[in-house]
């Protein structure tokens, strides 16, 4: 029999992958993945007040890991990667309090990835 | 106009920090802010910001006037970016550099800023860190500070 809850969550991701995300570009060094299908989560207005006030505009990023690939490499998410929309505004995947993880379930259909902005779009 | 004391200290401190800016391990102009507020995506680039912390009525001085404490915050942010991240060991040498800089400054020169006197400076972050760690780990950022003590006798 059929593993309906898997079933479930891969067409859960595929959907979100298909209509609700946008093409961005997903950078690595000098190594960018480019054309890739990323959905952008809600943005989240964090106010840092350890010393003085530093705002701070966090949102989480979801990619299916099939899609993360540069060349033959799969890439896993790592701090410091880019992602660029297309308006130019980049988001950088910095540890919050969460780092990188595959959610959807236990079935890993997605990457949902921590992100901060770090240039506004022009 | 008249301004506070405690203004006219972060007014004099920024002033002479941006004055004497070429004589630092990193140029930069510091700006005086009633509240030390920035925008993440405005840290790429270094920001010396100098606020009022404090102040104290910290006793009678004599029978006519009262001493007062004033807290000047110096506070620097700079983030590294994607590529050096946390690795941008030169850049923020530099920086804790000029933190050391400014606090020996106003040590050695004892200066004397609006009329008050240099009481104390303190160095780095909180409970005696150089800069905040955690803002290394997960901002890529070097957070540091200087704070200066000013004292003032008032008739007032």
């Amino acid at each position: 029999m059929a593993d309906m809850l898997a079933d479930g969550a891969a067409m859960v991701a595929d959907s979100i992958s298909d209509h609700v995300s946008q093409t961005v570009t997903y950078r690595r060094d000098t190594r960018e993945i480019t054309g890739l299908k990323a959905a952008r989560g809600r943005p989240v207005q964090e106010l840092d007040t350890q010393f003085g006030v530093l705002r701070i505009v966090s949102t989480p990023w979801f990619i299916k890991p099939s899609l993360l690939v540069y060349l033959a490499e799969t890439w896993t998410p790592q701090k410091n990667d880019l992602i660029v929309e297309s308006n130019g505004a980049e988001w950088q995947v910095l540890p919050t309090d969460q780092e990188a993880e595959l959610v959807l379930g236990s079935f890993g259909e997605l990457w949902r990835l921590e992100t901060k902005r770090v240039t506004v779009n022009d | 106009m008249a301004k506070a004391v405690i203004v006219t200290l972060a007014d004099e401190v920024a002033a002479e920090l941006t004055a004497k800016s070429g004589g630092w391990a990193e140029s930069f102009e510091a700006e005086r802010k009633y509240q030390p507020k920035l925008d993440f995506e405005d840290t790429d680039m270094l920001h010396v910001q100098v606020f009022p912390a404090a102040t104290r009525n910290i006793g009678a001085d004599s029978r006519a006037s009262w001493l007062h404490e004033y807290d000047i915050d110096v506070l620097i942010h700079y983030r590294a970016s994607a590529k050096a991240a946390s690795q941008a060991t030169e850049k923020f040498d530099n920086l804790q550099l000029l933190v050391e800089q400014i606090g020996d400054h106003y040590k050695t020169r004892r200066a004397t800023v609006s009329d008050c006197y240099l009481s104390t400076s303190s160095v780095g972050a909180d409970s005696g860190l150089p800069y905040i760690h955690s803002a290394i780990e997960t901002q890529n950022q070097f957070v540091s500070g200087v704070r200066l003590t000013f004292r003032k006798s008032r008739s007032t």
